[in-house]
């Protein structure tokens, strides 16, 4: 590592500070390197408190937990790819569609084509992944904005489900495909060990890597990025590939777990990715992000949708308190950026 | 070979032609200032050597390689780093991050790069402790530090990685003049480096300061640059700068002139006005043509009377070269007269010039004008309540008079009488008739003399100034007043000094502070239950004063009241108007003279007051009352 050494001071005397301890290292980095907050566990708390006591006794019980767990494997994993997104100022409607798309296309690959299972895997993930990079293109190089095209592939993406499908679930999966879905290891369902390793994953890749950092960093300051070479451009196309791969994966788990290909699978889902994403502290405006958040964001959704179902609310107002929680958690959000930001 | 060689470098957005064939080249080890207005294609320029732009046209090589199909990132590692004005930090990221922006240092594990932020911490906090910038911690957030430490982080990048050429893009532009000069001791110390700089400022000063040459660009293209003669550039530009400065004073004087806030004129001795601004001719009455053509003197704006005074002017100006403002008259075009104060001084250098600065007195004058009439209508007003205050008292004395003129008035009668029966005697004791109507005359002429001074008293006359003996007006006071000292059972002592100097002033009024004092001495005595009924009345001289006093030996008042007896409307009797002691003392006042009350000895009170001599009156010019 070559360092001009300058003598000079011209900047006035030195002042650095003494090195933080070890535990206020480990809280600067939880909090403040990844955009993890305490504030979206508590609030995971208070929920799951209060659906606790509003549904006792059905709501605290081991096979309650892991089917809350198992509902939120799809939108977790989903809400990971969103964070990639909206690290980076970005926003992808287009997820839910492209679930349900990949999901058909996985189905259709093993059941019509006669494709071999891992081919049927990899048909769900990549199918997603290529419309992902689609949005990518059209957003970085034809500078369309990211709302617009994702919100075209929201309503192209269902509508090719529709169209391969004619409308019709496509039932029948080979077996280590319904075993993603269905199986259990060691007694836990099978997605939500996937959306664990999703998370894990996701987590050192968004911390630990240049395409994590830079997507962030893209939506800090995409002016700085480019002038200090971070290809804006390539990492667009790879962030929403990502975003599509993974709602190709989710689709996946979902084919899995329904033995189907349903065309009509993740409506709206971009609504509650995008709310569990905001929830756990990712910054709406971009430049910050965090995993660990997002899957605690995904957990509050979860809780929230099955302690309703408990308590007997109908799914019609679940949407409306969803929509609710969304605006509310930008509202926190805005209030954090504007005392947040400098001085 | 140029380190950094740029050919007809072009860049179009759009139709808009903003790089229209660019070329310099930068040696190594230099300093080049590119210099331009907004819009000259600066930014661009630089955007486009660092990659950020593609150029549409024309060669840009670096150290002999062609930049054309490098990325900014290959441009970097190159060694070309850039400076943004705007800083181009990630505000979320820390310090550490932002130093290795884009060339993060990584770490292989089984195949994959990870980000080794421990070491990029260590190395970032070495690079900020080397360029000595108060930075608190490398893991703080770049858009928590301030302006001049985020100016630090974005050097502290660009001479992180060994550059051979570095871009400022106005790096002193948000800067304190004292970090300004760190920044250019640190363009100095690349230089010396062997570090080749472009600093793109618009402070001529700070490019003048370092740069070995300046290329100037316009609309895109250079227009100027010239490797051997940065200095006679500088000089250029430093002349342009002198141009610029004579030309920016020479429009304030012209504002001087121009705002016709006062009137200003150049004058010669000769008596010509050369020049005048529009306040002063104005203010003359003449116009701008008249000034061209028939050549105004001012000699000729001079009233006769006042030729004198503009000689005594002259003669100032040709001493000290200036002359303090002075009152005086010019002539109007229209012949009248307008009041001025004028001032003027010669100009440096020309021994027959000078400027003069006139303002308008008109107004003022009309002002002073309105200022004398309000005071003559408030004496008039204190005439009216002397007056009435005066008809007041002579209305209370009514009894007193009326015994008074009533005595003469039985001696008119019983003389009369005694006339008849003399003459009608047989023989008639013509003798003692003669005798009688003697005396009857005398006791006439007694009654018509009390009733003369009761009539002058209560006429409203306006104020007339005379020699008076004060002696002499105080004891007709006293007569008018007897009966009322003597039916209160007051015993009158009067103690009058012999060879007064007469008194400029006016009688009556004189007389109307006689007998308020009397009265007030009266009154206050009449109330006493037991003691000492006395009033003493004096009169005195102490130095160039006249000093007439009244004491009783009355209740008396507290010190407190002392001073408020004198204000208007204060009374402690039930019937005052309390104006009675206010008129008095404007009274003495206008006359020169003082009026004061103390409390006497062993009781009661005493008033006095002092009239100037004529002598001293007119020494010292204090007013008398003014015959109007």
């Amino acid at each position: 590592m070559p360092i001009l050494s300058i003598p000079k001071e011209p900047f006035g005397p030195a002042v650095m500070t003494a090195a933080p301890s070890a535990a206020t290292r480990w809280r600067v980095r939880l909090t403040s390197a990844t955009a993890f907050r305490i504030e979206s566990l508590l609030a995971l708390a208070v929920m799951t408190a209060v659906m606790t006591v509003a549904a006792w006794p059905y709501f605290l019980t081991v096979s309650n937990a892991l089917n809350i767990l198992l509902a939120t494997s799809t939108l977790g994993v989903i809400a990971i790819g969103m964070t990639f997104v909206i690290s980076s100022a970005g926003i992808d409607l287009s997820v839910g569609s492209l679930m349900a798309f990949s999901g058909v296309v996985g189905c259709l690959a093993v059941n019509n084509l006669d494709a071999p299972w891992p081919v049927g895997i990899l048909a769900c993930v990549i199918a997603g992944a290529l419309a992902g990079a689609v949005n990518g293109s059209l957003i970085a190089r034809a500078a369309i904005p990211a709302f617009i095209v994702t919100l075209g592939m929201l309503g192209v993406a269902r509508g090719v489900a529709l169209v391969l499908t004619k409308g019709v679930p496509v039932y029948g999966l080979p077996d280590p495909i319904v075993y993603l879905g269905q199986g259990r290891p060691w007694g836990i369902p099978a997605p939500v060990i996937l959306l664990l390793a999703t998370a894990l994953i996701a987590h050192v890749v968004l911390i630990h890597t240049r395409f994590g950092l830079y997507a962030q960093v893209i939506g800090d300051n995409e002016g700085a990025a480019r002038a200090m070479g971070v290809r804006v451009e390539r990492m667009k196309v790879l962030i929403y590939a990502l975003s599509g791969g993974l709602a190709g994966f989710a689709g996946l788990i979902f084919a899995a777990r329904v033995n189907a290909g349903d065309p009509t699978a993740g409506s709206s889902y971009e609504l509650t990715a995008v709310t569990a994403t905001i929830v756990g502290g990712t910054n709406l405006f971009g430049g910050r992000g965090s995993i660990l958040g997002t899957v605690i964001g995904a957990l509050i959704m979860g809780v929230l949708q099955n302690g309703l179902n408990l308590i007997g609310v109908s799914s019609y107002y679940q949407q409306i308190a969803i929509g609710a929680v969304l605006v509310f958690a930008v509202w926190l959000n805005r209030l954090n950026r504007s005392e947040g930001r400098r001085r | 070979m140029s380190l950094l060689e740029l050919a007809d470098v072009r860049k179009n957005f759009g139709t808009v032609e903003v790089l229209r064939g660019v070329s310099f080249s930068v040696d190594a080890g230099s300093v080049v200032g590119l210099v331009g207005d907004n819009g000259a294609g600066k930014s661009t320029l630089m955007k486009t050597i660092t990659g950020v732009y593609r150029p549409d046209g024309g060669e840009i090589h670096f150290d002999g390689a062609s930049l054309a199909d490098k990325d900014p990132h290959a441009i970097r590692d190159l060694g070309i780093e850039m400076i943004y004005q705007d800083l181009a930090l990630a505000e979320m990221r820390d310090v550490a991050s932002n130093i290795f922006l884009g060339r993060e240092i990584t770490r292989n594990v089984l195949g994959v790069d990870f980000i080794d932020y421990k070491r990029m911490e260590i190395e970032a906090g070495k690079m900020i402790e080397k360029l000595g910038a108060r930075v608190k911690s490398v893991r703080q957030a770049a858009g928590q530090l301030s302006r001049g430490q985020q100016q630090s982080v974005a050097i502290a990048r660009a001479l992180t990685f060994n550059p051979r050429l570095v871009i400022m893009d106005e790096p002193t532009a948000a800067l304190a003049v004292r970090e300004i000069e760190h920044v250019l001791d640190l363009i100095r110390n690349l230089k010396s480096r062997g570090i080749a700089v472009i600093l793109i400022s618009h402070r001529l000063s700070d490019v003048f300061a370092v740069c070995d040459r300046i290329v100037v660009l316009r609309q895109g293209a250079v227009t100027a640059d010239d490797p051997t003669a940065a200095t006679s550039m500088n000089a250029d530009l430093e002349n342009t700068r002198l141009y610029a400065d004579l030309k920016e004073r020479e429009a304030r004087i012209r504002r001087l002139v121009d705002a016709n806030i006062m009137g200003v004129f150049i004058w010669n001795f000769e008596g010509v006005v050369l020049e005048a601004n529009e306040a002063f001719l104005q203010m003359v009455g003449y116009r701008r043509e008249d000034l061209r053509r028939s050549r105004v003197r001012w000699t000729d704006l001079t009233p006769p009377e006042w030729r004198e005074r503009d000689e005594q002017a002259l003669e100032a100006l040709k001493t000290t070269g200036t002359v303090q403002p002075f009152e005086k008259e010019f002539f109007k075009k229209d012949g009248t007269r307008v009041p001025v104060l004028v001032g003027s001084a010669i100009f440096d250098g020309s021994e027959d010039q000078g400027v003069a600065f006139v303002l308008d007195l008109t107004d003022r004058k009309r002002a002073e004008e309105s200022a004398r009439e309000s005071e003559k209508r408030y004496r008039e007003v204190q005439l009216e309540l002397a007056h009435a205050s005066r008809v007041a008292i002579m209305g209370q004395l009514t009894v007193s008079i009326a015994h008074e003129v009533n005595q003469p008035i039985a001696g008119v009668i019983i003389n009369a009488a005694t006339a008849q029966r003399r003459l009608a005697h047989q023989p008639p004791n013509v003798a003692g008739a003669r005798q009688a109507i003697d005396r009857l005359v005398k006791d006439g002429s007694r009654a018509a003399d009390i009733i003369g001074r009761i009539r002058e008293l209560v006429r409203k006359a306006p104020a007339q100034t005379e020699e008076l003996d004060i002696n002499e007006a105080i004891l007709e006071v006293i007569g008018l007043t007897r009966n009322e000292i003597l039916k209160n059972g007051i015993r009158l002592r009067t103690q009058l000094a012999e060879g007064l100097p007469a008194i400029p002033g006016d009688r009556v009024q004189l007389q109307q502070v006689m007998l308020n004092l009397i009265i007030n001495a009266v009154e206050a005595m009449s109330q006493m239950k037991e003691g000492r009924r006395e009033l003493l009345i004096s009169t005195g001289i102490e130095a160039d004063h006249v000093v007439v006093a009244v004491k009783d030996s009355g209740p008396g008042f507290s010190e407190s009241a002392i001073e408020q007896v004198f204000d208007a409307f204060y009374t402690t009797k039930s019937s005052g108007l309390g104006m009675g002691l206010s008129i008095c003392r404007s009274i003495i006042e206008a006359h020169g003279g003082r009026l004061w009350a103390a409390a006497n000895m062993p009781s009661g009170a005493a008033f006095q007051f002092t009239l100037p001599i004529a002598a001293a009156l007119a020494a010292t010019g204090t007013a008398a009352p003014q015959a109007n």
